[in-house]
């Protein structure tokens, strides 16, 4: 999505961009909740039917999917403040909000027991974080942590991939993980680049890093990575 | 993508949620009804109709000749229907 953050329309029309919309909506301004509902619900119920279908509802009434849609809507307002621009889009960001909505809705006894296997996961109610971490922090972090991820580091630098590019590669992958069906726009204002120029960047990138990978034995076990693949 | 390929875009049906948002409607009024907003009912409509068009209040009060305190004031449910000006009664009906 975020086609609609790409250009800002003129100061007469309407901005209905994802950004625009949860700064309304953190400002109180709560004629933005009837925006996102029209503008973007469609991509909310997304998120809503995948979830049902998580739960093995693959149809459902038209009336109990707006309403699980509102209900979802009402959610992003609640967690709005805590969103940030740049990143995942709301309804993604928010997912386990929504997946919260839409079990409430199904209720316990429409669990099947094939889902039993994420019962861990089901049972801890996500909420998500009022102060999440940057992508570099998180994976400055990480590098010490988690010897792959060293791994990826001392890789990209093989590469000769700078950290602010590895960083913006980083992010393209969990863009597309999450997805987003164009990370490229989505990622470009934050990088101060244009989308093409983004897009450019992450594929020689991630060519060199793929060289790099399959070059040096050391690298082996990145082989399968998706931020090489 | 030129804005008007993104105007275009923005205007097709299929980037719209086809469900008209009565139910979020009186969700709000209920909601400004329990902050003790005297005419909920047209708060939420007026809410609604601004929402739909996208436009923040500034906007949205200079397209159709209203005040923005006068809008503030409708969006917070001090004005009755019949209080509201004709440009914005329109919008309602």
């Amino acid at each position: 999505m975020n086609q609609s953050t790409r250009t800002s329309p003129p100061s007469d029309q309407p901005d209905v961009s994802v950004e625009t919309i949860m700064a309304r909506l953190v400002d109180g301004d709560t004629a933005a909740v009837f925006t996102l509902y029209e503008h973007h619900g469609h991509r909310v119920a997304g998120v809503v039917r995948r979830q049902l279908r998580r739960c093995g509802l693959d149809r459902i009434a038209p009336e109990d999917l707006r309403s699980l849609v509102l209900d979802a809507c009402m959610e992003l307002l609640t967690v709005a403040p805590s969103w940030r621009p740049g990143g995942a889009l709301p309804w993604w960001w928010a997912e386990g909000r929504i997946r919260a909505v839409v079990n409430g809705w199904v209720g316990v006894y429409a669990d099947s027991i094939d889902d039993h296997g994420q019962s861990a996961e089901e049972t801890d109610p996500y909420h998500p974080p009022a102060d999440e971490d940057t992508v570099a922090e998180t994976f400055a972090r990480l590098v010490d942590e988690v010897p792959l991820v060293g791994l990826v580091a001392e890789a990209a630098r093989e590469a000769r991939i700078d950290q602010t590019i590895l960083l913006c590669l980083l992010d393209y992958a969990i863009q597309q993980d999450q997805g987003d069906p164009s990370p490229a726009h989505t990622l470009a204002p934050r990088y101060g680049v244009s989308p093409d120029a983004l897009r450019q960047r992450v594929s020689r990138s991630r060519k060199r890093l793929r060289a790099v990978v399959a070059d040096d034995p050391r690298f082996a076990p990145l082989v399968d990575f998706a931020l090489v693949a | 993508m030129s804005p008007e390929q993104l105007a275009c875009q923005r205007r097709h049906p299929s980037a719209r949620w086809p469900f008209p948002p009565e139910q979020l409607r009186s969700r709000v009024a209920q909601a400004l009804d329990l902050h003790g907003a005297g005419h909920a009912d047209v708060a939420a409509s007026v809410l609604e109709a601004r929402g739909s068009s996208g436009l923040d209040p500034e906007q949205f009060a200079a397209r159709h000749g209203v005040g923005v305190a006068l809008l503030a004031r409708a969006e917070a449910g001090e004005l009755a229907l019949v209080d509201l000006p004709s440009q914005l009664r329109r919008l309602l009906s």
